[in-house]
């Protein structure tokens, strides 16, 4: 019965390859009956029956229930006297069966899962070679079953692997991302993250660090995808954290990664690029000291409308040591918004080739004035993310939103 | 659909890459360069990125890893470029002082 689960093929619809081997068989031998079955632990159901309306039967003795315990061709040549069948109620009744030969469907490890059986209602003579010939439809018909025991594994396999692959991927990025941005007094915050492929890690992360006088921010993008990529990331997101902690100022911070990132590869081979910012609340209005490494300029987008990049060009981390970081300052008034972001976003905004962010400065502009949210969910819609969005990232997209809470009101 | 082609001119190998630079053809790139390096020679290499429409964060990777490879072996590296997406991902990512313009 082990066998007969493995191949899944009780009660599943009519199939015409296995109709066409029973109405081949009935024209071969002339009978007017042909059947595929499948022995079940209390009936013999049909996975074929040509000439013959029932889609199974009872499991009585002396005709396919007996055939498949053997390893041989069954033949009855007159069931009402063969003393193997004559009790069976569908030889003993009306019309009964008169003539019976089955070849039981053998797997490759040696099970039967039932026969291929030919019947007539008159005894009839059977030569040995028309058992052959059964029995080779027999074998056509274990095929069938086989390869389709074969799709049924490669698919279940696909879907397997396809469902480790995405809790991979999810495990990996939960550790890469802040569970929670953290409440940041007198600064609205709103974090977003995309994945392009959820079977894949993303390069992306960010990370918001919350201090005494305000906040670090931290945007990056380690180059490739999958867990290669993850291990950088993993290794860049966690020295960035600790150093922000220890007060470093942004351009110290990517210093001392680029420095852990290139002496952590024989020769360069992996980079990522940042953008870090430190935010300090001033009486009426935020400094933002902010130092990128290799990354888009985050934009402002100022009350009255106006869209400005910020940040001085400085390489890519993790390839030369002789990559020099610097600090700028900006500052943020009342009702200003700051927008960091991964080169995703540019792309889903601005289409595959753009490279340039004009796209994303113009949808920022007619936000002025928005909370920190609403642009997050501005931006969202926008590459096709909002509440009834259909995903069509290319690249994985990370941005953050950050306005002065008092600027909101 | 990316392309490249290997030209052997006069004085210098010239490969020639157009399409897309990315994920997926960045291991091609690395595939000609190495190559070119496997044909032995001491002319320079130029790199003719001119019909690229679009590069990402690996195609850059890719550019790196080519003039690091080229100068390993002890020969000159150039690229070639015209305005777009090669030059403005080369300013974004603040290496375009890291290579030498044919």
């Amino acid at each position: 019965m082990t066998a007969v689960r493995r191949y899944d093929v009780l009660d599943t619809p009519p199939d015409g390859a296995f109709d066409r081997i029973t109405a081949l068989a009935a024209r071969l031998f002339d009978v007017p009956i042909a059947i595929v079955s499948i022995v079940d632990t209390d009936r013999i159901w049909f996975k074929s029956h040509f000439g013959l309306p029932d889609e199974q039967i009872d499991r009585e003795p002396g005709l396919c229930a007996s055939a498949i315990l053997q390893p041989l061709p069954w033949v009855l040549q007159d069931a009402r006297r063969d003393p193997r069948s004559l009790s069976n109620p569908l030889v003993a009744q009306e019309n009964g069966v008169g003539f019976y030969a089955g070849v039981p469907l053998t797997t490759h490890d040696g099970f039967n899962l039932g026969t291929l059986c030919v019947l007539d209602q008159q005894a009839r003579q059977i030569s040995e070679d028309d058992v052959a010939t059964l029995a080779d439809l027999a074998s056509l018909v274990m095929d069938e079953l086989e390869l389709r025991r074969e799709a049924r594994l490669a698919v279940e396999l696909k879907d397997l692997l396809r469902r480790q692959a995405e809790d991979v991927a999810a495990t990996l990025q939960r550790d890469l991302l802040p569970p929670m941005v953290p409440a940041v007094s007198g600064l609205e915050v709103v974090a977003r993250y995309h994945v392009a492929d959820r079977q894949q890690v993303g390069g992306d992360f960010y990370d918001v660090v919350a201090q005494d006088d305000g906040c670090a921010l931290v945007v990056a993008d380690a180059c490739g995808k999958g867990v290669r990529a993850a291990a950088l990331t993993g290794t860049a997101r966690w020295a960035l954290r600790t150093v922000i902690i220890g007060r470093w100022s942004p351009a110290q911070a990517l210093q001392r990664l680029n420095e852990v990132l290139t002496s952590a590869q024989a020769t360069p081979d992996r980079y990522c690029t940042a953008a870090v910012a430190q935010l300090r609340r001033h009486e009426d209005r935020i400094e933002v000291v902010l130092a990128l490494g290799g990354h888009p300029h985050p934009l402002v987008l100022r009350a009255d409308g106006r869209v400005e990049p910020i940040g001085a060009t400085s390489p890519i981390v993790g390839w030369s040591r002789a990559a020099a970081y610097v600090n700028q300052t900006a500052w943020l008034g009342a009702g200003d918004v700051l927008v960091l972001f991964t080169d995703g976003l540019i792309e889903a905004t601005g289409g595959h080739t753009t490279g340039s962010d004009s796209a994303l400065r113009a949808l920022l502009a007619p936000l002025a004035g928005r909370s920190a949210a609403e642009v997050a969910d501005r931006l969202d819609a926008a590459i096709g993310l909002g509440p009834a969005g259909q995903q069509l990232l290319m690249d994985d997209a990370a941005f953050l939103v950050v306005r002065s809470a008092w600027g909101a009101a | 659909m990316t392309t490249f082609d290997v030209q052997t001119e006069p004085d210098r190998v010239r490969v020639q890459v157009s399409g897309e630079l990315d994920l997926q053809s960045e291991p091609e790139l690395t595939a000609g360069v190495d190559q070119v390096l496997a044909a032995g020679g001491t002319s320079p290499v130029v790199l003719d990125l001119r019909a690229v429409d679009f590069i990402d964060s690996c195609g850059l990777r890719a550019l790196l890893r080519a003039r690091e490879c080229v100068q390993r072996a002890g020969r000159a590296f150039t690229v070639a470029v015209v305005p777009g997406a090669v030059t403005s991902l080369l300013d974004i990512a603040g290496v375009g002082d890291w290579f030498d313009y044919e």
